[in-house]
């Protein structure tokens, strides 16, 4: 109907609210981050322009760049095994009937509970003393504490976050799943395609939007990572499951250092942006060529 | 009378053209993909569009009139009824917006959905209906308005053929007992023998002739629009067929007749030859498919389409001589 | 390629009251252009369902070549199927749709003649130049191509369904697939069904027709036969455009009915528009009044319509040269007609 598009701005006068939502709960808090990032202030009426300083600062942290590295290996685990299990959950899922009701409220429920209770709930989950898991694990010979070993801490959390997210890509998934039509089954079918044809030929083509879709999440997500470790590990055992946002709390609530947890924030902002960028580009970028 | 003035259909000034629209009789505007026809009935039901003009009815002006104050209903291609209202309210709307009593209204909801093969589906939803049903309320309620003016905007373009064969037939009958200017656009000719009393050419929002179907039929001003008169489109004559410059001759695939049928007569005939590519038949006709070359320049050769009535007994592959009447041979301008 | 043979087959949904395809029997021959017409909601889709293995009869069993196949899957029949709108695997080039049903389910075939094959098909309809494309860069014309030869890829496949592979072309460009395709079922002689609800694709592709109406075959011929012959009032209505003419030979005038009485005794009489003729009052046995008028075009420089005719209570048409204008009084000569009785052809005169 492009042809009969008439001239008309009046449309922006529609578009305003938005845009001062967007303004003060958005553009503004980030230019008072750049603003803070650029100065040192030593209370309310001291303060100075130290220009790069604290950018520079923060890259040169050590613990910055431990906690960024342990964020990059959580996110890359949490993406390499949630999205092939998410995908394996929606193609074993059946598509019509009361059961696949059942199974799609039983999905969700994790993705209903909010994220502080999930961290306590496998705090206690995985406690070697109390806990179902933990002395389960301990009676079949495992000495398992992810109070004192890291690697211990580092799996009950990622067994955490698969348990809390997997669900997002697998109902995400499904609904790509039912959008393929069922002549393009009966194709492969007839094609004498075998089972991992269908899914690599059939249906990843057909997933690629949603997947790509599942993935930014759960990579900014997963990136942004906080409440649950805080009250599982509460970045321990030492700092081994510290990531950055909570290096960043301690920094500019605990130490009280806005200056440089100002450039942290930015340039955590920008490595997210950037990540995702990335990704986009280079998975949509055939995409445009065809 | 129903007039457009300097009417663009595509905004840009070079394409307007003025029209004026039998009183009460049906206009088939006959037009192809993007030639203006669906800019056309909105411009005239005073729907949002790029095309402007002056339209005016019996004198009055009506290119400020938003659509409500002007006397026209519309048709358009998808159905478009009021879904959470049965048929006899959908045929009812307008009738009420005209405050008419309710037994008046009972009276006209029934002779309309009568007239119309719905009186059984009075109580029904829209969404209980198949599609021809769909239109055939779109199309009542349209006729409820009373309008002076009807548009109906490719109205059968999505129903099954046999759907189409009868409603078109009823259409006729039906639109004929209103008094009302209509216009009915399409992109098949034979709607416009079917039901036009006049028929408007449109090609890339131009004008290209109006008049009778027939007159349109038997003197087409151009090459453009002896294809848009013709289904399938008119058969050139291989170019070295000596004509002056810009001119092209044509035949109509149904004036082309098969050596088979009848003796030739060598006096009032053309011989061709044609390489037959495929066959089509719909029962009552076949369609010969297939290369038509000029004897003294085998290189310049054309697509031909030949319609002939029956079964006829010809493969693909076949050579055929094929008898064209001179004077069925229309000599065209081409722009 | 091979012999299909339906041995009183039938299909009845679970919990339903009506067969939805009635029990019928059927043979199509090695490499023969076969077609199923009917309506939606004929039960063209279940016969072609059972065909592909999709659904199972509930009754009657299904040869391939003499092999009973019914309860195999659509797989292990060995056939293929174009469907309304062009299925190819999004992600391959043109070539590597084509070739995929020659790499699957071990198909113990080398590259060498991989590459033969896709290209001698590839030739056929005409596609050669698209090999290299995406399958997601093409027109839905080259698409649906695509589709097609995909499924003529593998030489000894035992059917190719066909189930109304035209929807998604455009108009204009319709005649082109369908000589395309009729072509290179003569070429590779591969036995095709073809499925539609257009009475030209059925009569230009098949060399017989089955026509179907409420899940019953009516009548299985050649286009000739089922459009000059029809076997029963509804295939007589539903092919040609306008259809069939049915007067009740009840309300005829006593002239005719006696040249009627002794062909099977017919209840209703049905002709073509074409196979009637007109004259002024009191010409012929039969008044009519005329009511519509379509124009048709003109055949040496005299005026053809199809009139629309109101014959007593019931309206016919014919085709005729003659100049009438509505409501003009005519008398209607019937040259062809068949004789009905139970909606089935009964008797039938008229020039062969």
């Amino acid at each position: 109907m492009a042809q009969n598009r008439v001239k008309d701005n009046r449309a922006w006068i529609g578009v305003l609210p938005v845009l001062l939502i967007v303004a003060f709960s958005g553009v503004i808090p980030l230019m008072t981050v750049v603003n803070y990032s650029v100065q040192d202030i030593l209370d309310f009426n001291t303060r100075f322009f130290v220009g790069l300083e604290w950018y520079r600062e923060t890259l040169d942290d050590p613990r910055f760049v431990d906690a960024f590295l342990r964020q990059i290996g959580f996110s890359a685990a949490v993406l390499i095994v949630e999205i092939p299990l998410g995908i394996i959950v929606a193609r074993g899922m059946p598509t019509d009937g009361l059961r696949a009701s059942l199974l799609l409220v039983l999905l969700a429920t994790p993705l209903l509970i909010p994220w502080n209770v999930v961290g306590a709930i496998w705090q206690i989950y995985a406690r070697p003393d109390i806990g179902l898991l933990g002395v389960t694990l301990n009676e079949l010979g495992i000495a398992f504490n992810y109070t004192s070993e890291p690697l211990h801490a580092w799996l009950t959390l990622l067994a955490m976050d698969i348990w809390h997210w997997t669900s997002l890509v697998a109902l995400l998934a499904f609904a790509g799943l039912t959008s393929v039509p069922a002549a393009c089954y009966q194709a492969a079918e007839l094609d004498g395609a075998s089972k991992w044809q269908v899914f690599r030929f059939v249906e990843l083509p057909r997933l690629k939007g949603v997947l790509v879709i599942a993935v930014l999440l759960r990579l900014m997500d997963s990136f942004m990572i906080y409440t649950e470790p805080f009250v599982l590990t509460g970045g321990g055992p030492g700092n081994t499951t510290t990531f950055l946002s909570q290096y960043l709390a301690t920094m500019a609530v605990g130490q009280f250092d806005l200056g440089p947890a100002a450039a942290f924030s930015i340039i955590y902002f920008l490595f997210i942006l950037l990540f995702s960028w990335l990704f986009y580009t280079s998975v949509m970028r055939d995409e445009d060529r065809s | 009378m129903l007039r457009m003035d300097r009417a663009c259909l595509d905004g840009d000034e070079a394409t307007a053209f003025d029209h004026s629209f039998a009183p009460g009789e049906m206009t088939v505007v006959l037009g192809g993909n993007l030639s203006g026809k669906t800019n056309l009935c909105r411009l005239l039901a005073g729907l949002p569009t790029q095309a402007h003009g002056d339209v005016s009815y019996d004198e009055q002006p009506w290119s400020h009139l938003p659509p409500q104050q002007r006397s026209v209903a519309a048709v358009f291609q998808a159905f478009v009824n009021y879904p959470n209202w049965t048929v006899a309210q959908n045929i009812a709307s307008p009738l009420v917006a005209r405050g008419l009593t309710p037994e008046v209204q009972e009276q006209k909801i029934c002779a309309l959905a009568q007239s119309l093969g719905i009186g059984d589906l009075l109580e029904r939803n829209p969404d209980e209906l198949s599609g021809g049903q769909q239109q055939r309320l779109a199309i009542a309620r349209a006729l409820a308005q009373q309008a002076d003016v009807l548009v109906l905007d490719e109205p059968l373009v999505n129903l099954d053929y046999k759907l189409r064969e009868a409603l078109v037939v009823e259409l006729k009958t039906l639109l004929a007992e209103t008094r009302a200017t209509v216009i009915y656009t399409s992109s098949d000719p034979r709607d416009a023998f079917a039901l036009g009393d006049q028929v408007l050419l449109l090609e890339r929002n131009q004008k290209l002739q109006s008049g009778t179907p027939l007159q349109v039929y038997q003197n087409p001003s151009n090459l453009a629009a002896a294809h848009l008169m013709s289904d399938p489109g008119v058969n050139l004559l291989p170019a070295s067929e000596h004509t002056e410059r810009g001119e092209r001759r044509a035949v109509r695939p149904e004036h082309v007749r098969l050596g088979a049928e009848t003796a030739p007569q060598s006096d009032t005939e053309l011989r061709f030859d044609m390489q037959v590519h495929s066959v089509e038949r719909s029962g009552d006709e076949t369609f010969l498919h297939g290369n038509v070359c000029d004897p003294q320049s085998p290189q310049a050769m054309e697509h031909w389409v030949v319609r002939r009535l029956g079964m006829q007994p010809v493969d693909a592959g076949q050579a055929v001589a094929l008898y064209v009447r001179c004077a069925d041979i229309l000599t065209l301008a081409v722009e | 390629m091979a012999r299909i043979r339906l041995d009183n087959v039938g299909f009845t949904y679970p919990g339903a009251d009506a067969a939805t395809l009635a029990p019928l029997s059927m043979d199509i021959s090695h490499g023969e252009a076969f077609s199923l017409l009917g309506a939606s909601g004929a039960g063209k889709t279940t016969l072609l369902n059972l065909l592909s293995g999709i659904l199972q009869p509930t009754q009657g069993r299904i040869f391939l070549d003499d092999v009973d196949v019914t309860g195999l899957p659509g797989r292990d029949r060995n056939l293929s199927q174009v469907f309304q709108f062009p299925v190819l695997y999004q992600s391959m080039t043109v070539r590597e749709n084509l070739a995929f049903p020659l790499t699957t389910r071990g198909s113990r075939r080398n590259r060498a003649d991989i590459e033969a094959r896709v290209n001698a098909v590839a030739d056929e309809l005409n596609i050669g130049g698209i090999l290299k494309r995406s399958a997601k860069g093409i027109s839905l014309f080259e698409k649906q191509l695509v589709a097609i030869g995909r499924a003529l890829i593998r030489p000894d496949v035992s059917m190719v369904l066909l189930d109304e592979p035209l929807t998604a072309v455009e108009p204009s460009v319709k005649w082109r697939l369908r000589q395309t395709l009729k072509q290179a079922q003569q070429d590779l002689g591969v036995t095709m069904v073809y499925v539609t609800h257009d009475q030209t694709e059925a009569l230009t592709f098949a060399e017989r027709v089955a026509v179907l109406a409420n899940g019953y075959i009516l009548q299985t011929g050649t286009p000739d036969d089922v459009y000059q012959n029809p076997a029963h009032e509804f295939v007589g209505h539903f092919l040609g455009s306008p259809g069939m003419n049915f007067l009740p030979v009840a309300d005829l005038p006593e002239s005719l009915q006696q040249r009627v009485t002794g062909m099977g005794d017919p209840e209703r009489l049905g002709f073509r528009p074409e196979n009637a003729a007109l004259g002024l009052p009191n010409t012929f046995d039969l008044p009519g009044v005329v009511h519509s008028q379509r124009i048709l075009g003109t055949q040496r420089g005299e005026v053809i319509s199809m009139y629309g005719l109101q014959c007593g209570a019931h309206s016919v048409f014919v085709r005729s040269s003659m100049p009438l204008a509505v409501g003009d009084p005519v008398t209607i000569d019937l040259k062809r007609w068949i004789g009905f009785r139970d909606a089935i052809r009964v008797g039938r005169r008229g020039a062969e």
